[in-house]
């Protein structure tokens, strides 16, 4: 019999049992929709941690203080670039930090981290200005009151960042003029604050006019090379020590923090995430495919009776497998549609509902999750659609037709 | 109740001397989880075309075992089952489906319709089995369904249809693919006393009209009466094969 005829006589055998053949397709749209989105949601988990790992900036190292006898000082800093023979480092920039009330006329904003640099600021931090001119080298070097702010500060007391540039702006109670407005940060999904608001001025001029001494917060080096993350611990590290005349390194009275240190510590997160995530991966499928498996052997075992009397009626074995192949191929097909477009939904619908709750968990579609759980899907409906149909269509058909 | 219905067919079958069925030594054991069971304990018999034969014997003495052998729907244990000259043991899967299709029709005692599909559907399936082209078979199965009197009836699911409608499209179907010989297990069996009379009218004049043979499985004498000749089983045994009792009615069963 041509394979035409056997396909219409498929066609119209899954038309007639509307019932059946929805149950069947409904079986292997689950399958798959949840799959998709099971992994979808894993997946945009993954990569959000990647991507937050990824602008941690994995080639700065900071020294930070930690002593009210013995502060950090800008000698600690050229004591510590004196050592560096191997030039490991490209950039630094020494800070000290307060948080002040910034005022002008009438608006004012309180407790705006107010940060003094030196001249590698920007470098170091990866700021950009938008609009004016950064500090000069006279501003750093006599501690002239000239002031940077970030585009929340500028709207807020000035309305626009335009605005704000040449305009006075008091911190605390000193007088600041405003040289530049930063570029606008989007909010890493770490902090709470808004990235937007802070200041910086001089080094010169915050250890002149605001905190009055020589102590530093912090100094940020950048590195030449990622790689050389633990050479320049151990540069920062050494020098310290001898200038605090220790030996031990648990009686350290400062800290050296590498971002790389974090880095080892998300990439372990994230390798967990990563079995997390095939773990999800795993159970789903296997969850779908028992679906899966469970409806198209009940529609086919059901069917042992009609695979007899089809048999008895003059059917050959390889016509009968062929007509149940043809209505599994239809049935997973359709499902594998259904349920791709319901698991693509989903992942949208997921990720716009994370949105609204300002959440910044996604779902996200890879391929991998798409072909796979089509691919085992699809496998697994066309493996129990055709073997037991197989098995019945191999027994005398007065067996099959016995079958309750 | 109806009593004395004539046989119409009060003219003599036309039996040739062609042997069409031959049994020998049929031995049949079912295989189960309690033992094995002996049910056919070698049977032997033969079939002439043209024949119409009933097949007697209290329930569980074998007589549907021994159709769904005739009808090769199942194999014997032991023994030959020489079908048209050709012994059914020499014959592949394959061969045995074409037996199915083109020499048997089989009328069950379950109808076993496919309930989704409409009357015309049904008998058309044969035809889809044995090959024939699609507006061969639409015509030929529009013929037998008008044949068994359900033409207003073709496009109706077969589950819409009384026990004597569904038996007539079983007829129908039976006839599909002009087999010569028609196996019938108890076709009446489930049917009221009136529609049993139509099927057995039916089944008769295809056996005096057309020249097919007929067997037929039943308990009951007055549906044996319709045929020529009687084998009774009992106990997977032939206990009598003879001429059947033509006097038998309705109200004796
Ligand atoms: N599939 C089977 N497995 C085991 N025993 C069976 C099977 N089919 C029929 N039998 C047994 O074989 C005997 C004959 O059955 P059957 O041929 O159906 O008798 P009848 O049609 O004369 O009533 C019965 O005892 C029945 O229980
Ligand atoms: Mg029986």
């Amino acid at each position: 019999m041509i394979a035409l005829e056997i396909f219409r006589e498929a066609l119209s055998s899954l038309w007639q049992n509307k019932g059946r053949t929805f149950l069947s397709v409904l079986g292997i749209v689950i399958g798959i929709a949840s799959v998709i989105v099971m992994m979808g949601i894993g997946q945009g988990a993954q990569d959000s941690i990647t991507s937050e790992v990824g602008g941690l900036g994995t080639s700065t190292i900071n020294l930070i203080n930690m002593s009210r006898e013995k502060p950090l000082t800008l000698k600690d800093l050229d004591a510590i670039l004196a050592n560096d023979y191997a030039g490991v480092f490209s950039a630094y920039c020494a800070q000290t930090q307060g948080s002040y009330t910034l005022a002008a006329g009438s608006e004012s904003v309180e407790s705006v981290s107010v940060t003094g640099v030196t001249a590698g600021y920007l470098t170091v931090e990866g700021k950009t200005v938008e609009l004016g001119n950064f500090f000069d080298d006279d501003d750093f070097a006599t501690g002239n009151r000239v002031i940077a702010v970030g585009q929340a500060v500028a709207k807020d007391i000035y309305g626009s960042a335009s605005a704000a540039i040449g305009q006075r702006l008091n911190v605390g109670t000193i007088p600041f003029t405003i040289v530049a407005v930063f570029a606008s940060e989007s909010s890493s999904g770490m902090s709470f604050s808004d990235p937007d608001s802070f200041a910086v001025v001089p080094l010169s001029a915050m250890q002149n006019s605001l905190t009055g001494s020589s102590s530093l917060g912090s100094i940020s080096f950048l590195l030449t090379d990622a790689a050389q993350a633990t050479t320049a611990k151990s540069i920062i590290g050494y020098t310290m020590l001898a200038r605090h005349n220790l030996t031990d390194v648990a009686d350290a009275d400062f800290t050296i923090f590498a971002a790389t240190d974090l880095l080892e510590v998300l990439t372990a997160v994230t390798g967990t995430m990563t079995m997390l995530l095939s773990g999800i991966a795993g159970i789903s499928l296997v969850v779908g495919g028992i679906g899966i498996m469970n409806v198209m052997l009940m529609s086919v075992m059901e069917r042992t009776r009609e695979i007899g009397l089809r048999k008895a009626l003059g059917a050959r074995q390889i016509t009968l497998i062929a007509q149940f192949l043809f209505e599994a191929v239809l049935i997973t097909c359709l499902g594998g549609i259904i349920g791709l477009l319901i698991g693509l939904g989903g992942c949208t619908a997921y990720s716009f509902i994370m949105t609204q709750m300002s959440n910044d968990a996604r779902a996200v579609v890879s391929w991998s999750s798409v072909i796979l759980s089509i691919g085992i899907s699809t496998a697994i409906g066309l493996i129990f659609g055709i073997y037991p149909a197989r098995k019945a269509a191999k027994l005398p058909p007065i067996e099959a037709l016995r079958t309750e | 109740m109806a009593n004395n219905i004539d046989k119409p067919e009060e003219k003599p079958p036309k039996i040739s001397d062609k042997i069409v069925i031959e049994v020998k030594d049929l031995v049949k054991t079912y295989h189960s989880g309690a033992g094995d069971t002996l049910v056919l304990k070698g049977l032997n018999f033969q079939i002439h075309e043209g024949e119409f034969v009933s097949i007697m014997g209290p329930s569980g003495s074998g007589k549907s075992t021994t159709m769904h052998i005739l009808g090769a729907l199942d194999t014997a244990t032991s023994g030959d089952y020489i079908l048209d000259g050709v012994n059914t043991k020499d014959l592949s899967e394959d061969e045995l489906a074409g037996v199915r299709s083109r020499k048997i029709g089989f009328i069950f005692q379950a109808f076993n319709l496919l309930a989704h599909k409409t009357v015309l559907e049904n008998v058309m399936l044969p035809g889809m089995y044995g090959h024939l082209p699609m507006t061969l078979r639409h015509q030929k199965a529009t013929e037998l369904i008008k044949l068994v009197k359900l033409e207003n009836r073709a496009h109706h699911r077969a589950s819409q249809l009384s026990g004597g409608q569904q038996q007539r499209v079983a007829i129908a179907r039976s006839l599909m693919m002009d087999p010569a010989i028609i196996l019938a297990d108890e076709p009446t069996g489930n049917l009221p006393t009136d529609q049993t009379d139509e099927v057995l009218r039916f089944l008769t004049s295809l056996n005096r009209d057309q020249g097919k043979t007929i067997i037929i499985i039943t308990h009951e004498p007055a549906v044996a009466s319709y045929s020529d000749r009687t084998i009774v089983l009992r106990d997977g045994v032939i206990t009598s094969d003879g001429p059947a009792n033509r006097n038998v009615h309705y109200d004796c069963a």
